[in-house]
């Protein structure tokens, strides 16, 4: 009884993590293009101090709201 | 009426005298026509005139009504050729004496056209030819190479040719030039050209000519990456003979604005196609000019440090037989300083920023390939880092690439670093070299005040029997002894590797003998400690000046002397160790004692791989023992964590240093 | 065996859930020592670029650097100056690029931040610099 229960239960955690494994793969495979974009966007704004200077300089994308300065 | 002069030319001499002697050959057709008839309109064909220097193809001449059209179907001259070449004279004249063009223009297919003159005077056998106002654009397009510049500006130029004599006086005005990545150019340009050739009568078959060049660059400004020039008057005045096997100069002066004066004079062998000899003297160097326009930029370009200079110098060698015979650098009154280049982040004082300095430089070295001679060298004062230095002469003698220094004295503070025996060589790909030297005491409050150290107290001293360089490589042998804490810390065999490469690597064995632990806790805030310590780091490597690996050891001296360490310091002590470290005491009865007894302190540290495994003066269950408590109160410090990661330690080592670091005691 | 199996679940889960975690939030790394200082140098040059960037001699290029488009808008005397400052923008923005792939553990995704950096730097351009297309072509904005 207590074997079977382990047997399911190390059944059940193969195959999460089976699934663990892959979901790491999915996420390494993949270049995160909006981060990659987010991250340059925070610095680009830093670099030529785009927040600080001239707040309302052009029409930026919604996204751009960073409160952390 | 037409008249055909049908000729090819026979070879004439050698050298422009050709053009003269063409002029001539083309006179003499002319004349022809002149006694046949006062036509309104004659053309003069040729079908080719052939000569070493230059070749023409289908020349033909047109005069009409005082105007003549002068149309070559090819003009080669060396290895450049043009097609459709037209000289148009606005008005030509000509007689017995000569032929006279003047307001022509040359106009050659594809090509704006230059306004030219041109004048043939038959008794002097000269021929003159003016250009005026030409535009520097039209002028480069005949020269190849220049096609893809852009060029600007106006050029007059007169040009007289007889067999016995050549002369050129040019003058630019308004010019720039610019090559297409705009790393090359020049702006508003102004210079006069006057140069002269006139044949030398040897006698001997050779042709040979004596010449003159006078250069005045009286306008404008240059930037030749990295380098940027004002016109300031610089000129130059070159004299000098020129034959088939070689090109000499005489003389040349030039006076480089407020820069320099520079003469020189050499030989150029055009057979072999080899310097023969070159030599050259500047004198009055503006140092501050130099360094600022000459090689701050090219240290700017890899962020090298800024140097500045002051005073004037002046240089002078010999160069024959291919490889340098003489070197005279001379020095009055300079001032050098090197300082960290500025970063547009960093406005750091200027006090941080500058590395090293001298001032109330003279120096005088008089460098002789062959013969043994004596270089002064001496500064009033001077800076490295923080440090002032003293007055200093280093009288070095010099044999060829044999360099040696019996003694000097520089003072540093209130001490002084003496350099003994230094000898140099070089033996063809490297240098060798290697000194002794001692450092008298220099008073260790003053020198951690001048660093911005904790002050300490006690003397630096260090005795440096010999270091040497060979192979890249700055070895010590012997010892460098430094007393400090009133005990001494000795270093032997220290090695630096590429120690002014990138990543220079460092080799040492350390010694530290009967420090004071009491001058040491004091002078970093540790808490207080008081007894002796003696410590060994064996096989210590820095590569870029941080550990890499040692093997590290720190434990009580021997002998008979009073032991107690304060509560701050056990604190401090446990706080190394991290989490995991503890005080095996009770917190409650270590609160009514400000000093504890020891009979023991130790800790030992394996660095490899960034991870230190620490150890203690003796095992203990499941751990080491840092302190070893005797007497009463006895207390022991037990370290449970065998590894930690060095930056992690350093980091730790500072809190406690800093102050704010709280120990986990269990 | 099923302890050590759970424990390694326990891991992987916990990996997949921070990872998630960070993916779901949209942030890549950028808070390291390394890109802060690049940052900073990028910024203290910036006072320097700018009135390259306004006169239109120093452009954005597709590929992420920044590049003399036409020197004789940059007076002769600050020439070499430029070509310092352009040299060593190009050079810290390189190890921008290397240093964010290299600090999301990814080194090979430096040339793909480089080309989102390269649209970012054009599209965040101002009016009146110029950038260039996909084609190399200049263009004023």
């Amino acid at each position: 009884m207590n074997m079977h229960r382990n047997s399911v239960l190390a059944g059940a955690a193969m195959m999460a993590a089976v699934l663990a494994v892959s979901a790491c793969v999915t996420i390494n495979i993949y270049f995160p293009a909006a981060a990659a974009e987010k991250a340059a966007d925070h610095i680009i704004d830093e670099v030529w101090q785009l927040q600080q200077k001239d707040a309302p300089k052009k029409a930026e994308p919604a996204t751009e709201k960073d409160p952390t300065k | 009426m037409t008249v055909i002069c049908r000729q090819v030319c026979s070879r004439p001499e050698r050298g422009w005298r050709g053009i003269v002697a063409l002029a001539s050959l083309a006179l003499a057709c002319l004349l022809i026509p002149i006694k046949l008839a006062s036509a309104q309109q004659w053309a003069l064909t040729l079908d080719s005139v052939d000569h070493s220097g230059f070749a023409l193809r289908d020349v033909r001449l047109v005069w009409s009504g005082g105007k003549a059209d002068l149309r070559l179907g090819k003009l080669r001259i060396a290895d450049r050729e043009w097609r459709d070449v037209k000289l148009s004279c606005g008005e030509l004249n000509f007689s017995a004496t000569g032929l006279d063009c003047r307001k022509g223009l040359l106009k050659l297919a594809g090509f704006a056209s230059l306004p030219v003159s041109l004048s043939y005077s038959k008794a002097s056998g000269s021929l003159a030819v003016v250009i005026e106002q030409a535009s520097a654009t039209s002028l480069a397009q005949l020269v190849p190479g220049l096609a893809a510049w852009k060029m600007g500006g106006r050029i007059d130029a007169t040009f007289e040719l007889t067999p016995q004599r050549v002369a050129v006086r040019a003058f630019l005005a308004d010019a720039s030039f610019a090559d297409a990545a705009g790393n090359h150019a020049g702006e508003h340009l102004a210079a006069s050209l006057h140069a002269e050739a006139s044949r030398s009568d040897s006698g001997t078959a050779a042709t040979a000519w004596n010449w003159t060049v006078d250069f005045a660059w009286t306008g404008g400004e240059l930037f030749w990456q990295p380098v940027y020039l004002q016109a300031e008057q610089q000129s130059a005045h070159l004299r000098g003979s020129l034959d088939d096997n070689s090109i000499r100069i005489d003389a040349a002066t030039t006076q480089l604005g407020k820069l320099a004066q520079v003469a020189f004079s050499g030989l150029w062998q055009r057979r072999e196609q080899v310097l023969e000899r070159l030599t050259l003297d500047a004198q009055g160097i503006d140092l501050d000019k130099a360094v600022t326009t000459l090689l701050q930029p090219w240290l700017d370009q890899s962020a090298l440090p800024k140097l500045s200079a002051s005073g004037t110098g002046s240089v002078s060698f010999e160069y024959a037989a291919g490889a340098l015979q003489k070197l005279d650098v001379g020095l009055d009154s300079a001032a050098l300083s090197a300082s960290d280049a500025a970063t547009a982040t960093n406005t750091a004082t200027n006090d941080d920023a500058v590395r090293f300095s001298l001032a109330g430089v003279n120096a005088r070295i008089p460098w002789r390939r062959d013969a043994a001679t004596q270089a002064e060298f001496s500064a009033a004062a001077g800076s490295l880092g923080r440090l002032p230095l003293g007055a200093l002469k280093l009288p070095v003698s010099m044999n060829g690439l044999n360099l040696k220094l019996i003694k000097a004295e520089i003072p540093v503070l209130d001490g002084k670093l003496i350099l003994e025996n230094f000898a140099a060589h070089h033996d063809g790909d490297n240098w060798h070299w290697h000194l002794g030297g001692a450092l008298e005491p220099i008073a260790m409050p003053l020198l951690t005040e001048r660093l911005g150290l904790p002050r300490m107290n006690g003397v630096l001293s260090a005795a440096i029997p010999d270091i040497g360089y060979a192979d890249g490589t700055l070895s010590l042998d012997g010892a460098l002894v430094v007393s400090v804490f009133d005990g001494f810390l000795a270093v032997t065999g220290l090695k630096v590797v590429d120690p002014l490469g990138k990543s220079p690597r460092l080799l040492a064995e350390v010694q530290m003998r009967h420090l004071d632990l009491g001058m040491l806790t004091e002078t970093f805030s540790f808490g207080d400690i008081t007894g002796y310590i003696d410590g060994d780091i064996k096989g210590l490597e820095l590569v870029n000046w941080r550990p890499q690996r040692f093997d590290a050891k720190l434990i009580s001296s021997p002998g008979d002397y009073r032991r107690r360490i304060s509560q701050r310091a056990v604190q401090n002590i446990s706080s190394l160790g991290g989490a995991g470290a503890a005080a095996a005491i009770q917190r409650s009865f270590l609160n009514f004692f400000d000093t504890f007894g020891y009979s023991r302190i130790g800790l030992s540290c394996v660095l490899a791989d960034g991870i230190c495994r620490m150890g203690g003066v003796e095992a203990a269950p499941l751990g080491y023992v840092i302190v070893k408590g005797g007497g009463i109160p006895a207390l022991n410090v037990i370290g449970y964590n065998r590894q930690v990661h060095w930056d992690e330690l350093l980091s730790r080592l500072q809190a406690v240093i800093a102050g704010n670091s709280r120990p986990v005691i269990r | 065996m099923t302890k050590t199996l759970r424990t390694l679940i326990h891991i992987m889960l916990a990996a997949f859930l921070l990872t998630g975690f960070a993916h779901a939030q949209g942030n890549l790394e950028i808070n390291t020592p390394a890109i802060a200082q690049l940052k900073s140098a990028m910024q203290g040059r910036h006072a320097q670029l700018a009135p390259f960037y306004a006169s239109g001699a120093v452009g954005l290029a597709h590929d992420g650097t920044v590049q003399l488009r036409d020197a004789s808008l940059v007076p002769l005397p600050q020439r070499g100056a430029a070509n310092n400052v352009i040299a060593a923008e190009n050079a810290d923005r390189a190890a921008l690029y290397r240093e964010i792939a290299r600090a999301n553990g990814n080194p090979s995704w430096e040339a793909e931040i480089r080309s989102t950096f390269a649209t970012r730097w054009i599209d965040k351009a101002q009016p009146g610099w110029w950038v260039q297309n996909a084609s190399s072509v200049w263009a004023k904005k």
